[in-house]
């Protein structure tokens, strides 16, 4: 009989391999694995924090992401299985690297020594932290009362920890040293260095010289080519941030890098392809470059592949188109949106060119890139040999199109809004206080008489950002913040319209007293209502894309 | 439903009377993501966004990562999908159910009753690690038992258990029907292979609950599509997961508040019945119950002829298990701690909820306590 649960042949008897997913492949074949096992991504340099992000949230952990050579490619791996309840058997963990602490993916902060329950004690015994940790046996008598009376432990000691490496002596560096780039690859999620800089896993950044030797060899920090100096990062200070943020300061996440196609959710109708998007459609198949001319041509705003990706090694229907498009997108070519794969149908997605694609309330939407157009045009032209696009009669349609398009979208942004249903912009009006000439931006918490914790911190966030951000806007009657308790009776054509049932936020804007537009933040605010910094900062957007002056 | 007029109904273990709002959210979620989720229409594809954002938020408020949440019907087809899922496809493998789980998951591991052992219970309910790790023998590939049992209100270690489960390789079925909104779940500290919930024991509509699954794909218990991840055939039921995220966020928002209240109400009956001297047995560990349970054995009585005598009056409660009343033979949960036949056909398990206030219960103690007296004159 095993007297510890944590067989490391279980993390590695399952483990699945994918070659270029997106999230929600990642997420299928993670949530398909049993309850331990290992998964293994390749997937572009570009992709690599959007991928890590997503792992983290499935709860994945002893993250590690190899890049190749010239850091284009990035292998990462990843366990999953670090479920279960946390019992004392009076286990320790050391960690024995150069850094003067580190950070798992489980929120351990490790300085020095520290004790571990019994599950993460067995954790840190896998390959990934081999070397790093040394962990301690731990108590036969408590470890027999596994099988009886187990006795809890308490593993939440996350603040007390980071309060006592703020409080410890950290060694700056030398005044003028050289700095180096370097990538930690993992598997902890940060690694607090000698003089205080936290370097995050997959993150591309510079550190004091006189550290990274002995970072290579004890914690294996990869050196950075120097192509990558451009996107290194400078480490945040610990002890600095700790002073303003607390513990919070090591919880804060990498940024997504700008590439991420996926993150494609904002219109840039001038975003210009690089230089190798346009060498990638030069190499790009026949097919393809016909299929991009009718786009061009035909001035239709997008085109739909169905299939998968043939680098997707669980995707449904293989296409190799669909893997030629994403790879324009990988360029900087294209942008995609992806819809929700039915549960017995293959993936659709739908392809514009760079910066066409944006997302309102989780629809797609389309505009006219006239720049990513116009040169992708002319690299077709070039290589149809004699189909040049006259640039004048082009740029006039195109931007006729793009005419259309801002027409389109600003319909879209009214959905239903121009016979108005009697009463509804009356009822709308009289919640809101809104004057006959009123030209304001109502912040609008819609909420059940009967409040929630959800929306009471809906309401705190919203008074909270508008107050700290808004104030002069609402000094000025820019702006204002209201609460409409959508179950009144008096609301009961508000609630209709707007489809209420559950509290959300919505921006609604008034101009000379008339409704001009309404934006329902239902999906973001109930995704980020526990998460106050990303509530605060997704609701100061959107205010901003609206207020004038701002658009 | 509005809470007015449900200070008499102490029925919370059986079924919790919906909550206005999921209702509310049930009615709006059916008109508003009328698409099929499998369809490639805007109409579907909104309703697929819609189902998938609740998924992921009611996994979340589980603290649950990882694996998989399918929804289904309810706990009895949750609990029937796993054990037949994993018992039908080997003739050899055994199944250890604890003593006082569900009919649902009881009568489901009795079709294997040649491979099925019972895991014993202490006499307070509990189950002993000591007893689990001398039950689970060789061949035994699943265990089954309650995070909250649903006649005693019993709170069992589940972390522990789970463990003790994974350190031997056996999967670990557990029942929290009972549990979500009663207690607080972590399912993130509980190492299952298997948990399953019923909505409408949280306030949420009846017809929907589901399960969190860890564990290697199990075949559907029904042939057809592949909806929930090819867990469970059918159209998804979106109206009602609807309404079921909304009751547990209600219920959740004043779990903490609620706790006290309820074991507040519970006390209060215990000490009217021993300042009236009434003879009784409480079922259950005293403080590891789940707050608002309340199971008493009168030695003596037929606990179904109290019941009626209460519903007469007014009173909801219930005799033993919600799905096994009215049936003439012992408690099975009951008879579990040890208790005599005659102590289990008296028994009353009685559940308040968050309409109980202390002015109706301080009646129905009182209407209760009269009951037992005139019952005690013409005794079985």
């Amino acid at each position: 009989m095993k007297a510890r649960p944590l067989d490391p042949q279980a993390f590695t008897a399952h483990r699945d391999i994918l070659n270029h997913p997106d999230e929600a492949a990642v997420r299928d074949a993670f949530t398909r694995l049993p309850k331990r096992a290992c998964v293994e991504l390749h997937c572009p340099w570009s992709r690599r924090l959007a991928m890590q992000k997503t792992l983290v949230d499935l709860g994945a952990f002893a993250i590690c992401l190899r890049p190749t050579a010239d850091f284009q490619e990035v292998r990462i791996t990843a366990l999953k299985g670090k479920v279960g309840a946390c019992f004392e058997t009076g286990r320790s963990a050391t960690y024995g690297g150069a850094a003067l602490a580190v950070m798992d993916d489980d929120h351990h902060l490790i300085v020095g020594t520290i004790r571990v329950c019994e599950k993460t004690g067995g954790l840190y015994t896998l390959p990934p932290y081999r070397g790093l940790l040394t962990v301690t046996e731990g108590d036969a008598a408590l470890i027999r009362r596994l099988e009886m009376d187990p006795l809890p432990f308490d593993c939440n000691t996350f603040e007390q920890d980071a309060d006592r490496l703020a409080t410890g002596a950290f060694a700056p560096a030398q005044t003028g040293a050289p700095f180096s780039v370097v990538f930690y690859p993992g598997p902890f999620s940060l690694l607090v260095l000698q003089d205080g800089s936290i370097l995050r896993r997959g993150i591309c950044a510079t550190v004091p010289a006189q550290f990274v030797k002995d970072l290579e060899q004890k914690d294996g920090l990869l050196p950075a080519p120097p192509t990558m100096a451009a996107e290194a990062e400078h480490p945040t200070s610990y002890p600095s941030a700790y002073r303003t943020l607390g513990a919070g300061c090591l919880l804060d996440e990498p940024k997504l890098a700008k590439a991420n196609p996926d993150a494609a959710a904002t219109v840039d109708r001038s975003a210009e392809p690089a230089p190798e998007a346009l060498t990638a459609l030069r190499t790009s198949s026949e097919e393809t470059q016909q299929r991009l001319r009718r786009l061009i041509d035909g001035q239709e705003p997008y085109f739909i592949l169905t299939g998968s990706d043939p680098r997707d090694a669980v995707g449904c229907c293989p296409s190799p188109e669909v893997g030629e498009a994403n790879r324009l997108v990988e360029a900087g070519l294209l942008a995609c949106h992806r819809t929700p794969a039915p549960a017995d149908a293959c993936s659709t997605t739908l392809y514009a060119f760079v910066g066409e694609v944006g997302v309102r309330d989780d629809k797609p939407e389309f505009s006219i890139n006239v720049v990513a157009r116009r040169q992708a045009a002319e690299v077709l032209g070039k290589t149809a040999r004699g189909r040049q696009v006259g640039r004048a009669a082009l740029k006039t349609a195109l931007l006729l199109l793009a005419t259309a398009s801002l027409l389109i979208a600003g319909r879209r942004a009214l959905p239903a809004f121009g016979p108005a249903p009697t009463g509804f912009e009356a009822a709308l009006a009289r919640a809101l206080n809104a004057t006959n000439d009123d030209r304001r931006l109502f912040v609008c918490l819609f909420h059940a008489q009967e409040t929630c914790d959800a929306c009471e911190a809906m309401g705190r966030l919203c008074r909270q950002t508008v107050d700290s951000d808004f104030a002069l806007q609402q000094r000025t009657g820019l702006l204002a913040y209201r609460q409409i308790a959508f179950d009144a009776p008096a609301n009961r054509k508000i609630r209709e319209r707007l489809g209420l049932y559950s509290s959300t936020v919505g921006l609604v804007w008034y101009d000379r007293g008339r409704l001009r537009d309404i934006r329902m933040l239902t999906q973001k605010v109930w995704s980020l209502w526990a998460d106050d910094a990303a509530f605060i900062s997704m609701l100061r957007d959107n205010i901003r894309a609206l207020l004038p002056g701002n658009s | 439903m509005n809470d007015d007029g449900l200070d008499r109904y102490f029925d919370y273990a059986a079924a919790a009377p919906p909550f206005e709002e999921a209702l509310f959210a049930q009615a709006e979620a059916a008109r508003t993501w009328f698409g099929n989720p499998s369809a490639s229409h805007q109409p579907g594809m909104a309703a697929h966004t819609e189902l998938e954002r609740l998924r992921g938020t009611f996994a979340a408020r589980c603290g649950f990562t990882g694996g998989r949440m399918a929804f289904m019907s309810g706990a009895t087809e949750a609990n029937n999908w796993i054990v037949h899922g994993i018992m039908r496809p080997s003739g050899s493998d055994r199944v250890l159910v604890a003593a006082d789980v569900h009919a649902s998951v009881w009568n489901a591991c009795r079709r294997y009753a040649d491979r099925m052992d019972v895991l014993p219970l202490d006499s307070m309910g509990r189950i002993s690690l000591t007893a689990l790790a001398t039950g689970l023998r060789t061949g035994t590939r699943l265990l089954c038992c309650s995070h909250v049992a649903s006649e005693t209100g019993v709170v069992q270690d589940v972390g522990a258990i789970a463990a003790l489960c994974e350190r031997r390789g056996v999967l670990c079925h557990v029942d929290g029907a009972q549990a979500l909104s009663r207690i607080p779940v972590n399912l993130d500290a509980i190492a299952c292979d298997f948990y399953t919930f019923s909505a409408h024991k949280f306030g949420g509509p009846r017809g929907c609950g589901g399960v969190f699954t860890r564990s290697t794909t199990i075949a559907p218990l029904l042939d057809g599509g592949l909806q929930e991840h090819g867990l469970r055939p059918g159209t998804e039921n979106l109206p009602a997961i609807a309404g079921t995220m909304t009751a547990l966020e209600r219920s959740c928002a004043t779990m903490v508040p609620e706790t006290n209240r309820l074991r507040e109400l519970t006390r209060s009956v215990l000490d009217e019945l021993e300042r009236s001297g009434t003879p009784v047995r409480v079922n259950g560990a005293p403080g590891m119950t789940a707050p608002g349970f309340l199971s008493l054995s009168f030695p003596g009585l037929d606990g179904h002829a109290l019941v009626a005598d209460l519903a007469v009056q007014g009173f909801a409660v219930a005799a033993g298990s919600a799905c096994s009343k009215n049936r003439p033979e012992p408690s099975r949960a009951i008879l579990a701690l040890g208790r005599s036949p005659a102590e289990a056909l008296g028994t009353v398990r009685i559940s308040f909820g968050r309409s109980s206030r202390p002015e109706s219960v301080k009646a129905f103690t009182e209407a209760l306590v009269q009951t037992i007296r005139r019952h005690a004159g013409h005794r079985r």
